[in-house]
This record gives structure tokens, sequence and C-alpha cells, in this order.
């Protein structure tokens, strides 16, 4: 280890606690059209500049065929099959990174035609008991209208949906927004927000325009979503 | 709230182990003893796509005779959360080490210059670590699961494929566009390629 040279005035840096109950954050990019999987292998997105040499040789390659390529490095996962792409780290550290490389690798396949886009982000909460866990489940799907239907009702799943906002704009576009029990944390919430873009005559370029402009600001957003529906259990 | 099949079989792993919780499968799936490519799955593998759906799918195609089940969903040995994140840009690079201008990401307005040791980079991005280079910079604990945290700090270089001829075409005409609407004069001959 070499001495350390760091200069930066850390005062100005806010070591200020986060909350703690996100326990498990991950962020996925899934783009619909039509995808030559053979394409998606390490050994092309190393070629291409796109990952590490160490990451393309390390990749954990599930399947690469005609119809469907899956392959995993450390901080992603990408599965393309002939009309789907999804790319997702659980790594917040990578995020940034996730953009940049859907951005890099879709800037080299230009031609591909495209009907959709979904930025997504996928949050765990550990809830603090399974009474806070009961109270968010009853806040959000009252049980009401469930007396004398069902027994002992619960909330499994449920999706709401609602226009995404742009001043003075029609959009087709919508935020979709998943609420189970956790499977990985317990007492957990799992909220996942699914920003669901529409493109247009196959326009790739406004794919790569959304995701260079509105990536970050899509992930703060869904995080402040998930944080306002947590707070409901209070 | 209740619990999907996916907890619970989660918890069986928890419980008992991933091989005993193979056993109890068939509590969990409908059809755990046959091809996952089957008509049902296929029938919902087809209806997601069609209903143009960019959630995260959960249906994960599996290779044939692979039995259809829940990813394991153990919790991750360690977690790294971001307190403080900057994205830097290489000014220079003298010795051992680089000066960089950074961008707060957390609080935007923040603009500092830092100096730090090209130790500080991995050796797998020094080579990106050039005037110029474009960088993420992470401050946070890096919590691990048996309950210690450790301050930590990550910068990790942004990766974009190399520019190709017809890139630097594109680019010279729009520079040359720009030059034509600005009204200036082209006299510097670095400008030629």
């Amino acid at each position: 280890m070499g001495k350390y040279v760091i200069k930066i005035r850390i005062a100005n840096i806010t070591w200020c606690e986060m909350p703690q109950t996100l326990e498990i954050d991950s962020a996925a990019i899934i783009i619909l059209g039509s995808f030559n999987p053979g394409i998606f292998h390490p050994i092309w997105f190393k070629a291409n500049g796109l990952i590490k040499p160490e990451e393309a040789d390390k990749a954990k390659l599930e399947v690469t065929t005609p119809m469907i390529s899956i392959f995993g490095v450390e901080w992603f996962r990408l599965q393309v099959e002939t009309q789907r792409f999804v790319i997702q780290t659980d790594n917040e550290t990578h995020f940034e990174l996730l953009s940049d490389l859907v951005i890099g690798t879709f800037s080299l396949l230009e031609h591909t035609p495209v009907s959709a886009m979904g930025l997504n982000r996928m949050m765990h909460f550990k809830m603090d008991s399974e009474e806070s866990w009961n109270a968010l489940g009853n806040k959000i799907a009252p049980k009401d209208v469930w007396q004398g239907v069902l027994q002992e009702p619960g909330l499994l799943s449920l999706v709401m949906q609602g226009p995404k906002q742009r001043p003075n704009q029609r959009t087709e576009d919508v935020i979709n927004v998943r609420i189970e029990s956790s499977p990985r944390i317990t007492p957990g919430i799992y909220i996942d927000v699914n920003n669901h873009f529409e493109i247009k005559d196959n326009d790739l370029q406004k794919v790569l325009k959304i995701l260079k402009e509105s990536w970050r600001d899509v992930l703060i957003n869904s995080r402040k979503i998930a944080d306002q529906i947590i707070k409901e259990k209070d | 709230m209740r619990i999907s099949t996916e907890q619970a079989f989660a918890e069986q792993v928890e419980k008992t182990g991933y091989a005993f919780a193979e056993q109890a499968i068939d509590k969990y799936i409908i059809a755990p003893n046959i091809n996952p490519v089957t008509e049902e799955s296929q029938e919902a593998f087809v209806s997601d796509l069609a209903r143009g759906s960019t959630e995260t799918p959960k249906i994960v195609i599996e290779l044939p005779r692979v039995l259809r089940k829940p990813p394991v969903t153990a919790q991750p040995q360690h977690r790294f959360r971001v307190l403080q994140k900057f994205e830097g840009t290489v000014l220079e690079i003298s010795g051992q080490e680089c000066r960089a201008l950074v961008r707060d990401l957390t609080s935007p307005g923040y603009v500092e210059e830092v100096t730090f040791s090209i130790e500080e980079i991995s050796a797998s991005d020094r080579g990106l670590a050039v005037p110029g280079g474009i960088f993420y910079w992470y401050l946070g604990y890096d919590d691990h699961i048996e309950g210690q945290r450790y301050r930590s700090s990550a910068i990790i270089f942004r990766r974009f494929p190399a520019w190709r001829e017809k890139d630097l075409i594109k680019a010279k005409k729009k520079a040359e566009s720009l030059i034509k609407r600005l009204g200036w004069k082209r006299e510097d001959s670095s400008f030629q390629r």
C-alpha cells in the first residue's frame, strides 16, 4: 500500500447517516425491441472497451445462443432475448455505470429497433417489526372491503400506475409502483418503481437521450416514491 | 401482508439448507418435475412480452431440464451504503498523484479540486486515468452481514466505446458547422485530423 496523499477538504463532506431501512437496492434497465442475443457476449463487451478485460475473463457465462444470451460479471447481470434486453445491478456504486454501459452498447448497435424502455429501481426495506409490516399493508390496501369475502385477507402484491409528469406535454410514459412483501428481508417490503417510456418509430436515439439526461433523476425520484410509501407505516 | 412463494422458499433455505429446500420444492411451485419450457411457462413468457411490460421480468429463462424454482434469496454478505458521491474529471497526472476536479452529486453545486494518490485507483482503471478521464468517487460504509462496518471509498472510471472513424467525421462536421455559424475563422491546423 503506497502512502496516501489525499488532500480533499473532507470537512465539507456531510457524513450524515442515511435511513438504515433500505437493505437491498438494485437498478435495472429493460429495453424492448429486436435484438440479436448472440452478440451479447463478454468478449464483445471487452473488445469494445465497455467492460474491464478481467471482468470479461471472469464473467459467468450462463448461455449464449441465437435466441438468448445470459451472463454476469461482478457488478451486473445481463439477459438478452430476441425481444428484450435486461441488465441489472445490485450494487449502488454501479448505478451510474449501468447507464454508461447501456449507452455504450447501443451507441455501437445504433440500428437496433426499439419500442419501449423501463428504468427500474428495486428496493428491499427492512421493517422495524411485524406490526409495522402489517400496518403498511393495511394502510395501502385496507381490508374492510375484503371482510366477509376472504378469511384473514393479506396483501401479496399491489401495483399502482400513474402518468409520468411532464409539464405541458401529453405522454404515454407511465410510472408503475409495485409493492410486495420482500422475499429477501424479513420482515421487509419490496418496492419496485418502473419508469416506463414508450419509444415511437424505433427511435434508439431517444432511448440514449433519456438515459443520458434522465437516469439520475429517475433513480432519485424512484427512491423518493419508495420513501414516501415506507413513511405510510407511521 | 402475505409472504410470496419465493419468500417461503427462502425461509425454507434458511431453516433447512438449500438441499432440503430443494426436496421440499413441490410445496412451493406448481409443476416441479417437468421441463420448465412448458406451454404454461411459454404462455406466461409470451404474455409478459405482449403486454409490453418493462418491469424487471420475474420469469427467468432457464436451460432445458433444469427445474424451475425460485432463486436463492439469501441476504447479501455485505452492502456498500453510499453517503456521498462525486463525479470527477482528471486534470493532471503528476508522478504518483492525480489532480482532479470533483462535483458533488449528492449536494449539487459543490465543486472542489482534489489531489489523491493514484494508488487509490484500481489497477485495471489506471489506464483510464488520463487528463479528461471521468470517474465516480463513492464514500460510504461497507456493512458486513456479521455487523462490522467499514468506512470505505471507491473510485470507478467511466468506460465508453472507442471513437470510430465515422464518429470523428460526424464530430468534425458538427464543429465546422458551429464554427461557420459563429462566424469564426479556422486558424488552428490541429483541427485537421
